[in-house]
């Protein structure tokens, strides 16, 4: 008589935890104390939970805990996946470049530029870079705050404040630059218009491709991208426009494709949100803001490190701007970046195995051998690291070679730069000022999934005042090429600090994965 | 009489079901999960600069040797199950006073209280040791439940929860500052409702066995600090007096109906004809839907021309009311048995029938069965909860599970058409008497009036 109702208990709990999970158990299925009395002889259903949890007890002893199945072949997709979302920012990188390099033109670019046309299109490209990188960070941020609950309708307001951020930042450069070069008379007014408005364009355009990042919209982006590239084309050959209308014009397409993409997603989303979501309200707005800070100035510093040698090295020498592009440095830096890649790829892989490593080795280790179970996560990032040190050999080698075989074969529009000495100087320095930038964000990966954007901003922050200080100095010393020390030497210095903060962060990785949610 | 209430849910986005009446001065809404920190929702009219003044005074020292210390004393009342219970009171208050001033988050996710934790955990049980991701879990479930000690309680003359459990921790913290009174009523017992769904959730077996500690904790706390218990129900007192109440401070507050609303009256011409019984439940497993689809067969047996009609919400549990439906095919029932759906209008489908089935294998006190007694139409109904309470007398109860006897039952009151309609006028008179909604509130308001010294006892 009494089996029924151990299996039952057994059924319903999955093994009870006292008495009392079996009397309400038992109560839940209508067991009554005339019943405990009548059919199984005891006093009350406490009574009989006493004797079903002892039996219960024996039963759990007896049966051993099946182990999970592992789906490898859904696994290896899932991964592939993520390198590739991971290696999607290349995929626009080689849409631009390989259009110029083929060509002659890009979205924003044309090899055909004069010195002064580059120089100011060029800085116009940092600036807005610079300046959107904190909102774009935001985006990020406050996209997936509010739209990973499902709250689509406050992730819409949020993402269109932290856009609007942005173009208070572009507006306020806009008004900055004018103002400056009224009192130096840098560039005059033509070139100064033709600057904002590169500068405008490609801000909005790097704030609508943010957000379509966030909604994961990636072919959205390429169809944008290969659509902006095809209007300049079509402009230039087909009108007399020229080439500032042709990539104007491009670029406004490229905009007007993604934000409206990005707005029909969100219009989307906002419809399916629930009716219960639907009440969801927006925090305060200086709480919201605390959050969102430190992704604001990760975003700015990333940016600043990136470019701060650029800067350094475009105002090296009098060239009768203050600033002056130079393509054997800009080549030599892109072709670096492109080495750098396949790693970069891999830290999309290495966030997801870490959350997933996270929760697994959270369940296996007991609490006293916490000290192992940090150990573990450790030895994790060590793996990883060398399978970042082996994909940066890999690339560097690859690049290398490519870069070898372009310099003789003549094939493009740009093969003149290859052979170029400054051109391989610079290569060689950005592939080294690369490489530890990706040990750095690889570090900041583990710290951004443990909630702790701030330590990162620590790790950064003084990495690009190295930068700056390096980049200025040797290029004013020496020869200008030579501001890529600055990459170098920041990039050391953030990939030290965020090495350091993620050790210490890792030793004691099980506090800091609860502080985190 | 104004009131300020507390509603404790579980993440903020709700909305109300019944607009608060204007007596009640203020809602306090507090949603125990959805937000990270409660700056987001919870303490979002707190002024900034106080915000900043609570996070900068959340030291690590102070949390040490402030929070830490009260902490490990809430943590070692989890496993007091004796009168001493009351002594613990005094941690909560003390609790709720250090959140006055320190920030929430910054405390619950300081070095020192992860470490305190850690180390009280892995002690409590060395032979079942907490899981890294247990630990992880159960401070967050400590930090979750306990949020009500966030918000400010504001001065009152009594203290009124409607539950043992979380959202009846303001109570204790008035008792200990001004003394309240505190009045608790139960519906379903609380420590006993979260014994079965934290059993069957996927949770560790040091995880369930964490949760339910704290919940008896929480329970037999309030127990101890209140001045009546009140359930609306005589059986929960199985439960209560187990976990601390004594049996002197146990006294029911039976629901009631309104009996303008719910009145006698023929059965409308549909179903006029033949004998109906009707039953007003939503279709998910505690309301043994199955048994009664069976005893439906019992009593076509006997009375081939019966029909039963099951109203309620077919959206509780799907793959239930699958189930339901292949048994009515299964038996061929489809003549017989009808589910109905949700009934727009719950004061008119119990004059459908002749008699109300309620077929429950677990209820507190259900209010179907008084609004049945309510229309005049007497209740064939199980053996669970409050149900016996109600129906001595003035219907059938049969033993949960057993559609042989339910179906029989309900013949049997459909058999004799004269004893019936007796039973029914009898149940109208006993509603009358004692379950109209008044009654309920007027022992309230006695009750308050009691507790808060303005009335002497009866």
């Amino acid at each position: 008589m009494t089996r029924e109702l151990v299996e039952f208990v057994m059924k319903q709990t999955s093994g009870p935890i006292d008495r009392w999970a079996v009397a309400a158990t038992l109560e839940s299925n209508g067991i009554r104390d005339l019943d405990a009395r009548d059919r199984y002889g005891k006093d009350d259903v406490f009574g009989l939970a006493d004797e079903i949890y002892a039996l219960c007890l024996a039963e759990q002893a007896a049966t051993p805990v099946p182990e999970p199945p592992v789906a490898r072949r859904a696994r290896a997709v899932l991964i592939s996946r993520r390198y590739l979302r991971g290696g999607f920012f290349f995929v626009q990188l080689a849409l631009q470049l390989g259009s110029l390099a083929v060509f002659g033109y890009a979205q924003w670019a044309s090899i055909d530029f004069t010195g002064r046309q580059a120089s100011v299109v060029g800085l116009a490209l940092l600036a807005s870079f610079l300046l959107t990188g904190p909102a774009s960070q935001g985006i990020g941020y406050v996209g997936s705050f509010f739209s990973e609950p499902g709250k689509h309708l406050l992730a819409t307001r949020a993402v269109i404040a932290v856009v609007a951020s942005g173009l208070l930042a572009l507006l306020a450069g806009a008004v900055g630059a004018s103002l400056l070069d009224l009192g130096f008379g840098w560039y005059g007014h033509r070139l100064l218009g033709v600057g904002l408005a590169y500068y405008a364009l490609v801000g909005l355009l790097s704030l609508t491709g943010a957000l379509l990042y966030m909604l994961k919209q990636f072919l959205a982006m390429v169809v944008a991208t290969v659509a902006g590239i095809g209007v300049v084309g079509l402009v230039l050959h087909q009108t007399s426009l020229g080439i500032y209308a042709a990539h104007w014009i491009g670029l406004g397409v490229g905009i007007a494709i993604e934000a409206t993409w990005a707005a029909l997603v969100l219009q989307r989303r906002r419809a399916s949100t629930s009716t219960e979501l639907r009440l969801a309200v927006m925090p305060p707005v200086p709480v919201l803001a605390l959050l969102v800070v430190p992704y604001g100035l990760y975003g700015f510093a990333y940016f600043g490190l990136l470019f701060v040698d650029r800067f350094a090295a475009w105002s090296a020498g009098a060239h009768g701007l203050p600033f002056t592009f130079r393509a054997p440095y800009e080549v030599g830096l892109d072709w670096a970046l492109i080495a750098v890649v396949p790693a970069l790829a891999m830290l999309e892989v290495t966030i997801f195995l870490f959350a997933e490593r996270l929760e697994v080795l959270a369940g296996r280790f007991e609490i006293a051998r916490v000290a192992e179970h940090n150990r573990e996560l450790l030895r994790f990032r060590r793996r990883h690291f060398g399978y970042i040190v082996l994909l940066l050999l890999g690339g560097a080698a690859v690049a290398t070679g490519a870069l070898r075989l372009l310099e003789h074969a003549h094939a493009t529009k740009v093969s003149g730069l290859f052979g170029d000495r400054t051109m391989l100087r610079v290569y060689a320095l950005g592939l080294a000022g690369y490489a530890l930038l990706v040990f750095g964000i690889f570090n900041s990966v583990f710290l951004f999934s443990l909630g702790r954007p701030w330590a990162v901003v620590r790790s950064l922050l003084p990495g690009v005042v190295v930068a700056a200080a390096v980049a200025f100095t040797l290029s004013r010393l020496y020869a200008y090429w030579t501001a890529a020390g600055g990459l170098v030497a920041g990039s050391l210095v953030f990939a030290l600090l965020a090495t350091a903060a993620t050790t210490r962060t890792l030793r004691t990785v099980d506090y800091h994965y609860f502080a985190a949610y | 009489m104004e009131f300020t209430l507390y509603a404790i849910t579980g993440t903020p986005e709700v909305s109300y079901k019944f607009e608060p009446p204007p007596n009640a001065r203020r809602v306090v809404h507090v949603p125990l999960f959805g937000t990270i920190d409660p700056a987001e929702y919870l303490l979002r009219d707190l002024p900034f600069d106080e915000l900043r003044r609570r996070r900068a005074a959340t030291t690590e020292d102070e949390v040490e040797t402030v929070f830490v210390p009260l902490l490990e004393r809430l943590l070692e009342g989890l496993a007091v199950t004796g009168p001493e219970i009351r002594d613990y009171g005094v941690v909560v208050y003390d609790l709720w006073r250090w959140f006055e001033h320190h920030d929430w988050r910054r405390t619950w996710t300081s070095r020192s209280v992860y470490a305190a934790f850690t180390r009280r955990e892995a002690a409590r049980a060395p032979n079942a040791q907490p899981s890294v991701g247990d630990i992880n879990i159960a401070l967050h479930w400590l930090s979750a439940f306990l949020l009500p000690l966030a918000v400010p309680v504001p001065r009152t003359d009594l203290v009124h929860s409607t539950i043992a459990g979380f959202a009846a921790l303001p109570g204790i913290v008035a008792k200990h500052r001004d003394g309240t009174p505190f009045l608790v009523t139960e519906h379903g017992v609380y420590v006993r409702e979260r014994y079965i769904s934290v059993s069957a959730a996927p949770f560790s077996p040091y995880a369930k066995r964490f949760l339910m500690a704290l919940t008896s904790f929480v329970a037999r706390l309030v127990y101890a600090h209140a001045d009546l218990v009140a359930p609306v129900v005589r059986f929960n007192r199985r439960w209560e007096i187990p976990y601390g109440v004594p049996a002197a401070k146990i006294r029911p507050i039976y629901n009631g109906v309104d009996p303008g609303v719910f009145v006698p009256k023929a059965k409308p011409e549909a179903t006029a004809g033949g004998p109906v019984a009707v039953a007003a439940a939503r279709i998910f497993p505690l309301k043994d839907i199955e048994t009664m689809i069976r005893s439906a067969a019992v009593a076509r047996e006997l009375l081939p021309e019966i029909k039963y009609l099951v109203y309620g919400s077919l959206d509780a549990d799907k793959p239930y009311v699958e189930t339901c439906r292949a048994l009515i095919a299964e038996l061929r029932l489809e003549q017989t048995f009808e589910l109905r759906g949700f009934h727009s209008k719950p004061a008119e489908l119990y004059t459908e029938g002749d008699v109300c089935v309620l077929s429950s294998i677990s209820e507190a006190f259900p209010y179907t069965v008084l609004e049945s007694m309510s229309c005049a139409r007497p209740v064939v109904g199980t053996d669970v909860g409050g149900v016996k309470e109600a129906l001595e007398g003035f219907g059938r109860v049969v033993r949960p599970r057993d559609p042989e006897a339910l179906g029989r039952a309900v013949v049997e009151l459909m058999a004799d058409d004269e004893f019936r309609r007796e039973l029914g006028r009898r149940c109208r008179e006993e509603v009358l008497a004692k379950y109209r909604t008044s009654n309920s509130v007027n022992a309230y308001r006695d009750a308050y009036l009691e507790l808060t010294g303005r009335r002497v006892a009866a």
